[in-house]
């Protein structure tokens, strides 16, 4: 199946949209278990773990390697924590990260995966700080004021 | 890049001859107006009807109507 | 699985940005769901009420995915922008319509629709697209009509989506539907289908 309206079509339509958060469905759809409730899952805080990381050096204008040096760590492994949030990144690296970072070190134990979640709020900041970040080269007004609300919720939590 | 092409090769169309009496092929032509669908079209849906009934069948369900006035539920068909 | 290119509105650069409309919702789409879509509703349903959660918040795509694939009634579909997963669909095509003009004949009718956490206002201010809902319904209208059903349509409505189905798509409301959740039930005529192509 195909689709072939133009850009001008769904340009004009989208405009009608307004702000409702549209869905369709019904309780008498195919009935499941509910969705699991993910017992602290480490991949999730890791994504915002690794977002974050590129975009602690990306304000800085640095690239993975320039990190890398700074912290006495391997380019390898900066790439690893940025983008392979499914394996675990070494403690040494995330420690060295928060001198780096200047940050609570046991904050970014944390949200490596590597120490059991105790922080309240801390996931949830990390999960919507994740969703709200882009790639792209330069960080716009967008990501740069999630991620500075990322690092005021982290402090925050840090100094309580 | 495998599953792709089975996939693309299961959308494939395929052709098939129909043989049907007269009857039923009255019976085609009636629903084909009343749905308006062409016949390949009246096939094809009871085809899913059939697979998805054939299914709950197999599951232990049964196929049932139901009177919209009295409730009274009467089953379809044994299949 | 083909991909059409279909567009979405940027909120936060108000300008349309390219997507990907798929006809099939595949394992990397799920996937996609799994790690983005779920944790964003757990962090937003975490000590909420259950009145305040998302209706869908418990639908797992994952689990539906595996009942529907074996039969040919079902068509998935998924909208793909920015490399993330912004909207999902289910329809089915055995089902029959209601309004009197078409009455007996058959609809495509949309059985799950949802858009990404982020593209909900509940959810996150300002939403990061807008679109997928118009979008979807574009697949759902392209379906219908390529299963020789000349665009017509039904589905029941997501309370606070109503003034979309019936405002923007232009369809008909047939009131509320006790057999499924009291949700108002929507169909889609052939001319309503004809008109919201053109527009």
């Amino acid at each position: 199946m195909k689709l072939t309206h133009s850009k001008d079509w769904y340009a004009r339509r989208i405009a009608l949209e307004g702000d409702a958060d549209i869905g369709a469905g019904t309780i008498a759809a195919i009935r499941e278990p509910a969705v699991a409730q993910t017992q602290a899952s480490p991949i999730d805080t890791r994504i915002a773990f690794g977002t974050f990381v590129e975009l602690w050096r990306r304000n800085r204008g640095w690239d993975a390697v320039k990190l890398a040096e700074v912290a006495g760590v391997n380019p390898e492994e900066i790439l690893e924590i940025e983008h392979s949030p499914q394996s675990e990144p070494e403690p040494n690296a995330v420690f060295r990260l928060a001198q780096v970072f200047e940050m609570p070190s046991k904050i970014l134990m944390e949200l490596a995966g590597l120490v059991e979640p105790r922080t309240p709020n801390l996931r949830q900041a990390a999960v919507r700080f994740a969703a709200r970040s882009e790639s792209v080269t330069a960080l716009n007004a967008h990501e740069r004021e999630a991620f500075e609300a990322f690092v005021s919720a982290i402090t925050e939590t840090a100094q309580k | 890049m495998s599953h792709y092409i089975q996939r693309m090769a299961e959308n494939e169309k395929r052709t098939m001859t129909l043989n049907l009496t007269a009857r039923e092929m009255a019976v085609l032509e009636e629903l084909a107006a009343k749905k308006d669908l062409n016949k390949t079209g009246v096939m094809r849906l009871a085809l899913r009807l059939l697979q998805a009934v054939d299914a709950k069948i197999q599951a232990g369900q049964k196929l049932m109507f139901e009177d919209e006035k009295t409730k009274e539920k009467g089953e379809l068909v044994m299949l | 699985m083909t991909e059409s290119q279909v567009y979405l509105l940027k909120v936060a650069i108000n300008q349309m940005v390219e997507a990907s409309l798929f006809d099939e919702i595949s394992d990397e789409h799920l996937l996609m769901w799994k790690n983005t879509w779920v944790p964003a509703m757990e962090a937003y349903c975490r000590g909420r009420a259950e009145a305040e959660k998302p209706d869908d918040s418990q639908w797992n795509w994952k689990w539906k995915a595996e009942k529907w694939r074996p039969f040919l009634k079902y068509h998935s579909f998924s909208i793909v922008c920015e490399k993330e997963l912004q909207g999902l669909m289910l329809a089915s095509d055995v089902k029959s319509a209601r309004i009197q003009d078409q009455f007996g004949k058959p609809i495509v009718y949309v059985e799950l629709l949802a858009t990404a956490p982020w593209n909900r206002s509940k959810i996150q201010k300002p939403k990061r697209f807008h679109g997928v809902g118009t979008t979807m319904m574009a697949a759902a209208v392209q379906l219908s009509i390529d299963l020789g059903f000349k665009g017509r349509v039904g589905l029941h409505s997501l309370p606070g989506a109503e003034s979309f189905y019936q405002d923007d798509c232009g369809m008909t409301p047939l009131g509320r539907d006790a057999a499924y959740g009291n949700w108002i039930y929507f169909e889609m005529t052939e001319k309503q289908a004809a008109e919201f192509r053109q527009k």
